[in-house]
């Protein structure tokens, strides 16, 4: 068709751009279309697609040939007709993945990962994969993209209380092996957790998910039965926190087993808040104290106060 | 063939400006490459878009308002949505539009609202701006759904106008008086040069250097009890520097480095982290959590500071509750 206000050959250069973007095409599904769209209507030549696919290229795609292992298809590996996220943009996507860890479940952090690596992807940016990397290497956190089968396998296993045998890549012991029973899947400083309890562990266990290698679904009722008593098991823990007012303590992050608190107040007006825990979660609870770098004492239980005590102990013989 | 200069700043070699050589059809080329002069500025007068066809190395010429026309046209029927307009050529949304599942745009678009509460409405601005780029290249159907809220982020009133209030104090660039409540019982003076507003948790802090001392300092805005702006402008700059830390046990074998940080040395059951810092600030307290398996080297005040922050952690009770 030719038109003295179309330029033809830019429309079908323009339309192989467009379908090369949607999927890859041979010359002959290439030639289908051209027959069916209704301003061309005829099928072209190899020499002239080539030619059309060269004009791209000049342009900036990057369009591999048809060739064997393509399945003799033209390919668009990139195209500069996306929108240029720029180094502020990827750093802004780095602090909102921040702030997500903190307001999201572990579920919508994910979610939110795969739109911004698609968002990369598609950009028209020559260095897409360095921006992913990026993007990931400034958030500290992990691309959970080729674990979604496990993702999906531990959160049926959490909600359906199934023992699991797995295979665990240690950083200490190497690779090990041990039965293990979900309890929850959670999401933290960029990494994804599965929380539980293990076989002769009395506490609970956090493991990377990135660190399971194998798992098996196991029916041992008699494992599964003291780990299930294990994991409702919660102990109290009353700690003491000194010299911080209410408004302070509440800003600080305790973790989720902070069940009371109450502010008081010694004869010298020292503010000081008693906090109650429910935790199964010893070591967590340990760092979240430490962290906190607020004066403290754990009034009971007693193990957990002398496991702390020690713990001040050996911290300041570091700096003696 | 003689050179041709395009102008004073740009010179091609002649064997680089023919595209009729490179067996590529060189009209298309015009009409694509003001496609991808409109993706790249969104909006361009007729001005606009020959000085850019000029430079290019292939092009290199201006075209009247007709031939502009011609080829703006043929992008049209292709399917680009490029208004009628005399100020110009507008490129309303991306030629390639994507789609994305529903539940991405959805978390998308919840972390906005949740950032229209955030105190510093600097990320919520970034993010607004980001998913405006991202609202360009949707397709028509999730474009009318995914709805920006360009509205004033709702925050806490008066707690951003304060945060606003400092960060037009740290562009000042002169010294501040500071009270500050270091404890229940304890105020403060400070004598502080400003340097930035900075978000941590749940916290907002004012980070400057002290004149006197040059260490740096990170005040809770929740803590100025009162503050002065001196007429003296500020001197120091704050200064990068390197920590180290050494690691022990488990950790030294599961640790993740954070950015900025590399492995200074390694080996069975312990490694030492370099840590550099380009704003002069190190956060201590996040290396406290990991107990006796953490022991800062160097430099003297850092190891000072988790010396001190280690001692106040034990502070005997001051008396009996009430």
């Amino acid at each position: 068709m030719k038109s003295d206000t179309l330029n033809t050959t830019a429309y079908r250069i323009y339309c192989i751009l467009v379908w090369l973007s949607e999927q890859s095409l041979s010359v002959e599904e290439l030639n289908d279309r051209f027959v069916a769209e209704p301003m061309i209507r005829r099928k072209l030549s190899d020499d002239t697609i080539w030619l059309y696919m060269n004009t791209l290229k000049e342009l900036g795609c990057n369009i591999s040939r048809p060739v064997p292992t393509n399945g003799f298809r033209y390919q668009l590996i990139s195209h500069p007709f996306g929108v240029a996220y720029t180094k502020d943009d990827v750093q802004t996507m780095v602090q909102v993945k921040r702030f997500a860890e903190d307001n999201l479940t572990f579920l919508e952090i994910l979610t939110l990962d795969r739109f911004f690596k698609k968002l990369l992807h598609t950009s028209s940016s020559l260095d897409k994969d360095r921006l992913i990397q990026d993007l990931f290497k400034n958030a500290r956190s992990q691309d959970y993209h080729e674990y979604a089968e496990m993702i999906d396998m531990l959160s049926q296993a959490v909600s359906e209380h199934k023992l699991l045998q797995i295979t665990y890549e240690s950083p200490v012991k190497g690779d090990t092996q041990f039965y293990f029973l979900p309890e929850a899947l959670c999401y933290e400083k960029g990494m994804l957790y599965v929380q539980g309890n293990q076989e002769n562990r009395p506490d609970r266990v956090l493991l990377r998910v990135d660190r399971i290698l194998d798992w098996q679904e196991t029916n041992r009722p008699d494992i599964t039965e003291p780990l299930l008593h294990a994991q409702t098991r919660r102990e109290d823990v009353v700690v003491k926190f000194f010299q911080i007012t209410l408004h302070d303590f509440l800003g600080l992050d305790l973790g989720e087993h902070l069940v009371d608190y109450s502010p008081t107040q010694d004869a010298n007006r020292e503010e000081s808040i008693e906090a109650v825990f429910k935790t199964n979660d010893f070591f967590g609870l340990k760092q979240k104290i430490l962290e906190s770098a607020t004066p403290f004492e754990v009034q009971k239980p007693s193990a957990f106060r002398e496991e702390m005590e020690l713990t001040l102990v050996e911290m300041k013989k570091l700096y003696a | 063939m003689p050179k041709r200069v395009l102008n004073r700043h740009i010179k091609f070699r002649p064997e680089e400006t023919d595209l009729s050589k490179k067996n590529v059809s060189v009209s298309a080329y015009r009409v694509l490459y003001i496609l991808l002069l409109l993706v790249r500025h969104r909006n361009l007068t007729l001005v606009e878009l020959n000085g850019y066809l000029s430079e290019n190395k292939y092009i290199r010429r201006p075209y009247n308002g007709e031939t502009i026309t011609k080829y703006i046209n043929t992008l049209r029927k292709a399917g680009c949505a490029i208004p009628r307009a005399n100020s110009g050529y507008q490129l309303l949304k991306a030629p390639m539009p994507l789609s994305f599942e529903e539940e991405q745009l959805s978390v998308a678009h919840k972390l906005l609202m949740l950032l229209s509460t955030n105190p510093d409405e600097d990320l919520h601005v970034s993010y607004q701006a980001l998913l405006k780029k991202v609202l360009w290249v949707l397709g028509e159907d999730q474009q009318q759904q995914f709805v920006l809220d360009t509205a004033t982020p709702i925050c806490f009133g008066s707690r951003k106008s304060k945060i606003s209030e400092y960060k037009e104090l740290c562009k000042d660039s002169l010294l501040l008086e500071i009270q500050y409540k270091q404890s229940a019982s304890h105020n403060e003076r400070y004598m502080l040069e400003p340097i930035r507003v900075t978000q941590e948790d749940r916290a907002v802090y004012l980070v400057g250097i002290e004149r006197t001392s040059h260490m740096q300092r990170k005040l809770n805005l929740d803590k100025i009890l009162s503050l002065k702006q001196l007429p003296y402008k500020t001197q120091s700059q704050p200064k990068p520097f390197t920590a180290s830390f050494r690691l022990t046990g488990r950790l030294a074998c599961s640790y993740r480095l954070y950015p900025g940080e590399t492995i200074e040395s390694e080996s069975k059951n312990e490694i030492v982290i370099k840590s550099q810092f380009d704003d002069g600030s190190m956060d201590l307290k996040r290396l406290l959590k990991y107990g006796s398996q953490c022991e800062v080297l160097s430099p003297e005040p850092a190891r000072m500071q988790m010396k001190t922050l280690i001692a106040s952690l034990s502070m005997p009770m001051p008396g009996a509750a009430v």
